[in-house]
């Protein structure tokens, strides 16, 4: 299955790129991620779950980062098993552009196989529900990147009110800055989102809820080792 | 995982049992107290062949918890004949108008029938007629079993 | 074919109820009829580490009808509602909704609000509460909040409820006593999901529509207001209608899925000649051949 999208976020692609090397922001971004290890260089491993009502299953996910040009562009590749509920391969390819002084397009294509009991539920109602997942976490995200203005380089921030700051945020605002070169965690999050949208747009026959929470799950894992990987890239930890 | 310790009334019997939390009526019914009349077909509510009368009323114990049913009266196929194996009239009825072969439907179709039919309440044969589209079988083409059910609506008009 | 391992509680009160969802932070499931929630349990198509039974919660059982609306219990049963006479009279497209809703069997155990919460795309009950303007009342332990039925339902199986909202009761306001019930659904089997269907109600003054709430099943992501066959009716004259174009206009508002059990173009096709017959029939114009 292929699926192949692009997303405008508002916020310059540093900011962008900053927000998406930040744990907290992506903490908050993605849903149902429960926990994220290295498992290698450029290996991440970890759990995530996924909810729709009652509709919902828990997977264990592997995301590899390979041709990686930061700050622009990566490719992730990556598996998960959910037990009886299914499982998922696939590789996405991500490119982050600056569109104009305060948009970033990010561009996503992805392939991937999905099969297991979830896929019952059917391509649309996977799709759909993928776009949704897919929207909001673009629309945290987008939330995040208003929340930070102010905090980091001002140079390149636009201006707007500055939200008080609790030392946490002040802590992965400075581990951003530090790790700002990595340039994974934005691939991540795109491989995330390009692999929930990929596991809908698997659709069609058979496709079911399944490709949404592999997906999504992928996604999760994805965007983990991101951030993951620019974190290690930077100060130490 | 919890654990609960259930009291039901079975074809008549008083059973007790302790069950853990995800254990079906239908798993329950056949394992633990031994009613293998009560089929496990689809598990998912479809084929009807699971279907046993809980207080009154003909339900899916494949889509039931044991732990609901704590505190019923239930009733499955076994408890349709009286002494001496002397058949239920749905069972005679059903058994006249030949609407069984295998007998793997059986006893889902003689519980909706039975509580349509043997409550003491007349009914419209059209609803039960509608009643057994909950009942897939494989073997007998739904002739028979749809003549013995408006045979069995049509005896309860009084 | 067995669900993954959970605790099973089953409260007595709604205050026990809320508290035990509020605790579980997400993880926990309310129980209804069980008809839908059991197969996916079964299929492990949900793996709650609570399921919070709320069978044994008196507040939730029940139907109060008043002058200006109809207030139906979360947790009461299909097979109970269908039989209500009350509901019959006032409230006839849920009726003919409700027949259509999967069997006798499961009917004696599903009940509204587990099924107008599910929001199945295909499923009647979701579309008829749209359709009538019905009002869901949700709690928490933070407090009430209630909930336009046509805003609730925001993707397929997704509702704006939150993981510890119990639906309460289904408020469904006053129609007219002469009002016109449609409801009809194409499906392969009876019981099955519906592959298209239209419900709603019209109310008239003598030949002109003063009132129309219809709603499509099967037809989108969501249960679909159909806002513009709506606002055509309004103030018209039922001898001026014409038909045809309604359908193509009603029709015209649907995005539905292609997938197994149709495509979209069989359900636009079959929607279309479905929709132009129910208002043909409520109208008074009899079935076109």
């Amino acid at each position: 299955m292929k699926i192949s999208g692009e997303q405008r976020i508002a916020g310059d692609r540093q900011r962008v790129w900053d927000a998406l090397n930040d744990p907290v922001v992506l903490r908050q971004c993605i849903p149902g991620c429960q926990s994220l290890e290295q498992d290698g260089p450029d290996r991440f491993v970890g759990t995530a779950e996924i909810k729709i009502g009652p509709i919902g299953a828990r997977f264990n996910a592997a995301v590899e980062l390979q041709d990686k040009q930061p700050p622009e562009r990566y490719t992730l590749s990556g598996e998960g098993k959910g037990g009886m509920a299914g499982h998922a391969k696939g590789r996405a390819h991500v490119v982050l552009t600056q569109e104009s002084a305060s948009t970033t397009l990010l561009a996503y294509e992805v392939e991937a196989d999905v099969g297991g009991r979830l896929a019952q539920l059917g391509g649309p109602i996977i799709e759909a529900t993928a776009k949704r997942l897919a929207a909001d976490f673009f629309a945290k995200l987008e939330r995040q990147l208003d929340g930070k203005a102010g905090q980091g380089d001002a140079a390149t921030l636009a201006p707007s009110a500055v939200p008080a700051m609790s030392p946490g945020e002040t802590l992965s605002a400075a581990a951003a800055r530090d790790t700002a070169a990595a340039g994974f965690p934005i691939g991540l999050v795109l491989l995330a989102l390009a692999a929930l949208l990929a596991g809908y747009g698997i659709g069609a026959a058979g496709v079911g809820m399944f490709w949404l929470v592999l997906v999504a799950m992928f996604g999760v894992v994805a965007l983990a080792a991101g951030w993951q990987a620019g974190r290690s890239n930077g100060a130490r930890r | 995982m919890s654990e609960h310790r259930v009291h039901m009334t079975i074809n008549g019997r008083r059973c007790e049992a302790v069950v853990e939390g995800r254990v079906s009526l239908t798993d329950f019914l056949r394992e633990e107290v031994g009613y293998t009349g009560v089929h496990a077909g689809c598990e998912h509510g479809a084929c009807g062949s699971c279907t046993v009368i809980v207080d009154g009323l003909a339900v899916r114990s494949c889509l039931m918890l044991a732990a609901q049913a704590d505190g019923a009266t239930i009733t499955t196929v076994e408890g349709l004949a009286g002494p001496g194996g002397r058949l239920h009239r749905v069972q005679q009825m059903l058994m006249d108008e030949h609407g069984l072969q295998c007998g793997f439907c059986t006893p889902g179709v003689l519980m909706t029938l039975a509580a349509l039919t043997s409550q003491g309440e007349p009914i419209d044969p059209q609803e039960v007629e509608a009643a057994m589209s909950g009942h897939l079988c494989r073997c007998t083409g739904y002739q028979g079993i749809r003549r013995a059910a408006r045979r069995l609506a049509a005896g309860t008009a009084s | 074919m067995k669900p993954a391992p959970f605790d099973y509680v089953r409260p007595k009160t709604l205050a026990e109820a809320l508290a035990l969802l509020a605790d579980a932070g997400g993880g926990a499931t309310v129980i209804a009829g069980g008809q839908t929630l059991m197969p996916l349990l079964n299929l492990r198509m949900s793996q709650p580490f609570i399921l919070v039974d709320l069978a044994n919660i008196a507040e939730l059982h029940g139907i109060r009808a008043e002058a200006g609306a109809i207030s139906i219990a979360a947790m009461t049963r299909q097979n109970a509602a269908l039989a209500d006479p009350v509901l019959q009279q006032r409230l006839p497209a849920l009726v003919s909704a409700l027949r259509h809703v999967g069997h006798h069997q499961t009917r004696n155990r599903g009940t509204l609000g587990g099924s107008i919460a599910f929001g199945e795309p295909a499923a009647e009950l979701p579309a008829v509460a749209v359709a009538l303007d019905a009002r869901l009342h949700l709690q928490s332990v933070a407090g009430k909040r209630t909930i336009a039925a046509r805003d609730f339902y925001i993707g397929p199986y997704a509702t704006v409820a939150q993981p510890d909202e119990i639906l309460t009761t289904i408020e469904f306001p006053g129609w007219a006593g002469d009002h016109l019930p449609v409801f009809g659904e194409i499906a392969r089997r009876p019981g099955d999901y519906a592959l298209t269907g239209l419900v709603g109600a019209i109310e008239r003054d003598g030949p002109r529509i003063t009132r129309a709430g219809l709603a499509w099943l099967g037809m989108g992501p969501t249960p679909l207001r159909a806002t513009g066959l709506e606002q055509r009716l309004s103030g018209v004259g039922a001898d001026a209608i014409d038909f045809a174009a309604l359908a193509d206009l009603a029709i015209s508002e649907t995005s539905p899925f292609d997938d197994k059990a149709a495509s979209a173009e069989y359900r636009r096709t079959a929607g279309r000649k479905l929709a132009e017959r129910l208002l043909r029939e409520a109208l008074g114009q009899g079935a076109i051949p």
